[in-house]
Order: C-alpha cells, then structure tokens, then sequence
C-alpha cells in the first residue's frame, strides 16, 4: 500500500481551475522530487494534499485513509506535515516556542526538540532569538525542525532552496538522508532540477497545472526533463 | 491640593479603564475582530450582577464577579461558536463591523424591552465608604480593590498568553492562520474561547463599574468608547500597553475634573486626542517606517 496516492486531482481557485488530473504516488520510505518552473502549480499541489484548499476533486488517500475532504488541523494530526513556501515562521514568537509550536500536535516519535538541535547544529544555541535576527538559511532549518517536530510520517518540502545561497542550501539537503532514516518519507518541490535529481527516487515534472514526466530520477534524461519542464 | 491622593485614585479609575479595554485588545489583537456590542456585554454584565445580587442579598457584591466572568466566558464562547465566526474570516473587513453594531443595538433594545430606563447600580454596602490611611493619605478601599483585581488579571492574562500551549496556540493563530493549521491548531475552537476571555474580562469591567457608577441599558457606548481609546493609544497588540493607556486616560480624566468640575468625561477624550496626535503608534506599538 502507498503511503501517499493522489488520483485524478483538479483543483480550483474559484471559478480559475490550477490543477487538472493529477496523478502522484509516495511509497514508503520514498523522497519523491516535483519540478516545475513558476506557476506550473506545485505549491498549490502541496497546499491541497496538506488541507488547505478545499474547493477540489479527485482522490487523496494518505496511508490507506481519503483526506480530501478534511481541513489542515485534521490531516496534521494524521502525520502529515508541510513545511510552507518562504519559511513563514511565527514572528511574535521565538526559534524555540516556533518549535515547540511544531509540536502542537502531540504526535510521538523520534524527533524531540533536542533532536533537531542536533539535526541543525547552527540554530541550536538560538533559541531565544527572533526569527526575524537569522539568516535565510538558519530560518529554513528552523522551518524544517518545526514539521518535524509533528513527527510525520510524510514531509512535504515547499521550495526550501528559495533565495538561499548553494552552499546553505547544500548544507540543508544534508540532513534529508537522516530524515529519511527515522521514518519519515518526503515529497520536495524545486525549481533546480538537478537538486531534486539528486534528492530524491522518483521525480515528477509539472507544467501548466498538469504532470507532464514522471519517472525513476536517475532514469530521465536532461532533454526529457527540459521538454517536459519547458513545453517544449 | 492632594496631588498624591489624586494621582492614586487616577491610576484606580485608569485600572477601571484598562479592564473596559483589555477584552476588546484580545479579539482586536488575536482574531482582527472588531466587537461593537464590548460595551453592550460590559452592561448586560452589569445588569446581571444587579439580578444576582437581589437573590443573594446578603452577599458582598464582589463575592458575585468570578460567578458572572464564568457565566460570560461561556455566552462569550457561544456567541462566538453561532453567530461571530461566520464573519470572522469573511475577506470584507466591514462584516465584523456591520454584524456587531447590529448585534448591539438587538442587545440595547432587549435589555431595555427587559429592564426599562431605570438608572441602576450595584452597592458595594460599607465597603465602598471605607478608606484606609496610608503615609497619611486616604484611600478608597473600593478603589484599591479595583486597582488590585485589574493588575491581577492583566497579569494572569500576559501569563497565560506567554507562557502556556494555549496561549501560544493562540500567537500562532493571530500570526499566520494558515500555518497554524498546518501545525494542528483549529482556529474556530482559539476564536471560541478568545472571545469568552474577552467577554469574561468585560464583565468583570461591568461589575466594578456598577459599583462605581450608575448604568442603564444604553451605557454601552460611552464605555465601549473609553475601551477602543484605551487599546488604540496602548497600541494594538499589547495588552500591558492597554492598562498603561486606561492609567493614562484615569489620571486625565481625575486631574482635568479637579480643575474643571463640570467636564464630565471630557478630559478623557482629550487626553486621547493629544496621545493620538503626537504618538499615533501608542505607548507601545511600534512605528511602522
């Protein structure tokens, strides 16, 4: 059984229709990579499976169960956990109480606070502070820990490499491996596709609302990929 | 002149001020909801009290605040839960507004279709005469209570949004919605009980003011008034900003009426105005650049 099993979903602002028939599947144990250039509507991809958008059809069955019809707060009691585009971290509150608002859940498992310091050692003496004082990067990590902290079986990864340097971004996608090891398995959505390649089994490409390429990351070609990205 | 003595009771009747506006700093703050019937459930406050009291005649009316918090936590809730939320996230700001200025008018005409015109009040009994001496000074004992019962619920408010899951729920709900939901939070249940604490908190208002002054069904304006000056010149968001704003406006208003009998509120509106006009951010908001 998948973990994660999108069927034929069509998703609409409105009367404006942003998705059509999409069709994504997460086993588990997976990283999964979605690429797409601006607008191909990935983030609105992760923003329906997490709960967010309710005007929808199709199917989304995470670990055997239909959650297409539940709110956000419910689908993350079921362990699934988004990690939102441009960070968005609590600004009246500090790196610690953002983590421990991560928690809220109540959900056990490995991860502990203690645990993502560990995982992130640049924010582990930060606590205290501001989110508004760290860099972009040390945000991200900060972002991360904070789904994690739900112990989710699935992490969703909206764009984490946005606006941040290669080198921190490197520094990021390091700790997915350890991730990964503890359970949780990951869908990460990226504009660099060489990135995702690397990250990830099994790759879908978006265009336009619609997957255009699927298939095992280490098995697609570069021009497949860029006609499928592109429209070529 | 007394100024000591003054200047006491000021900060008093500016504690009184800072409880009117406090409840209102919650759902402005948290949930961006703009309550016009706060003064009409200050009184309704009021006029429970009254109710009670005549059932227990024999009980000091302070003895009666907790039960009839508790009772307005719970309308507070519900009122919340039927009839507010279906505004709440409504994209036009206006919505709040119309539904709650409507709501209090419906509460101002039952109230007076219940109680009529009669000016009411609620009699401390020898309470509210006694004094004590203090360096020399006297001081009111019904004022000083006042005074006492504000500063402990702003405390035990800051403590609550500061330092329990509750309150941090509710910081990442008045921040992000959205995100909020994503970490589990259901914003509809932080809505709920956010507006039985603000409605509590005014009834506590309504209480000590009926001890202080008389109130009939249509009070609700001036107060509600007094409520928005307190939280707009505390600045939005700060809850130890509001009580400052309500001492600011006490003083005001207890100095501008020993030099000036006839005033009636007036200094108070003054006192907002110049705050307005020379830091319009509030005592504690920030200044946006």
């Amino acid at each position: 059984m998948k973990l994660l099993e999108v069927t034929g979903l069509g998703v609409f602002y409105g009367d404006l229709q942003a998705l059509f028939d999409i069709g994504v599947a997460v086993e588990a144990g997976q990283a999964v990579a979605l690429i797409g250039a601006n607008g191909a509507g990935k983030t609105t991809f992760l923003k329906s499976v997490a709960g967010l958008l309710a005007s929808k059809r199709g199917r989304i069955v995470f670990d055997g169960q239909e959650i297409g019809g539940l709110p956000a707060e419910r689908v993350a009691h079921l362990g699934l956990a988004l990690v939102p585009e441009g960070r968005q971290l609590f600004q009246n509150m500090t790196i610690e109480e953002n983590l421990i608002m991560g928690g809220y859940t109540g959900r056990k498992g490995y991860w502990t606070l203690a645990r993502v310091y560990a995982l992130f050692p640049s924010i582990a003496r930060r606590g205290g502070e501001m989110p508004f004082v760290l860099s972009g990067g040390e945000q991200q990590m900060v972002a991360i820990g904070r789904a994690l902290m739900a112990n989710p079986r699935l992490l969703l990864a909206d764009e984490i490499s946005q606006g941040l340097a290669p080198v921190v971004v490197d520094q990021i996608y390091k700790a997915f491996p350890a991730i990964r090891a503890e359970g949780t398995s990951i869908i990460v959505v990226e504009q660099e596709v060489r990135r995702a390649a690397a990250a990830s089994d099994y790759t879908y490409c978006m265009l336009k609302g619609r997957v255009t390429l699927e298939g095992r990351s280490n098995e697609l070609s570069f021009d497949a990929l860029s006609r499928a990205y592109f429209g070529t | 002149m007394d100024w000591v003595g003054l200047i006491i009771n000021g900060l008093c009747l500016g504690g009184l001020y800072g409880m009117l506006g406090v409840g209102l700093a919650l759902v402005t703050g948290v949930m961006r909801f703009v309550n016009i019937s706060h003064g009409e459930f200050i009184v309704m406050a009021a006029f429970l009290g009254v109710f009670a009291s005549l059932q227990v005649p024999g009980i000091n009316p302070l003895w009666l605040i907790v039960p009839v918090a508790i009772v307005f936590f719970f309308v507070g809730y519900g009122v919340q839960a039927v009839l507010f939320n279906k505004v709440v996230t409504a994209p036009d700001f206006l919505a709040p507004i119309l539904l709650t200025f409507g709501f209090s008018i419906v509460l101002q005409n039952v109230m007076f279709e219940a109680f009529g015109t009669n000016v009411r009040s609620l009699t401390a009994g020898g309470l509210a005469r006694e004094s004590i001496s203090v360096g020399g000074i006297s001081i009111g004992v019904l004022p000083l209570i006042t005074l006492g019962l504000a500063i402990l619920f702003f405390v035990v408010l800051q403590l609550v949004i500061a330092r329990t899951a509750f309150g941090r729920a509710v910081r990442a709900t008045a921040d992000n919605r959205d995100v909020a939901r994503l970490m589990g939070v259901r914003p509809t249940r932080i809505f709920n009980i956010t507006m039985g604490l603000s409605l509590a908190l005014a009834a506590v208002a309504g209480m000590l003011l009926a001890m202080r002054a008389t109130f009939t069904p249509f009070s609700g304006l001036s107060n509600l008034l007094v409520a928005f000056e307190v939280i707009v010149i505390g600045g939005f968001g700060s809850f130890w900003g509001a009580l400052l704003g309500g001492f600011l406006l006490g003083l005001a208003q207890l100095i501008g009426l020993h030099f000036d009998p006839d005033a009636g509120i007036f200094y108070v509106h003054l006192a907002f105005f110049a705050v307005v006009l020379f830091r319009p951010q509030g005592l504690m908001g920030i200044k946006l650049p």
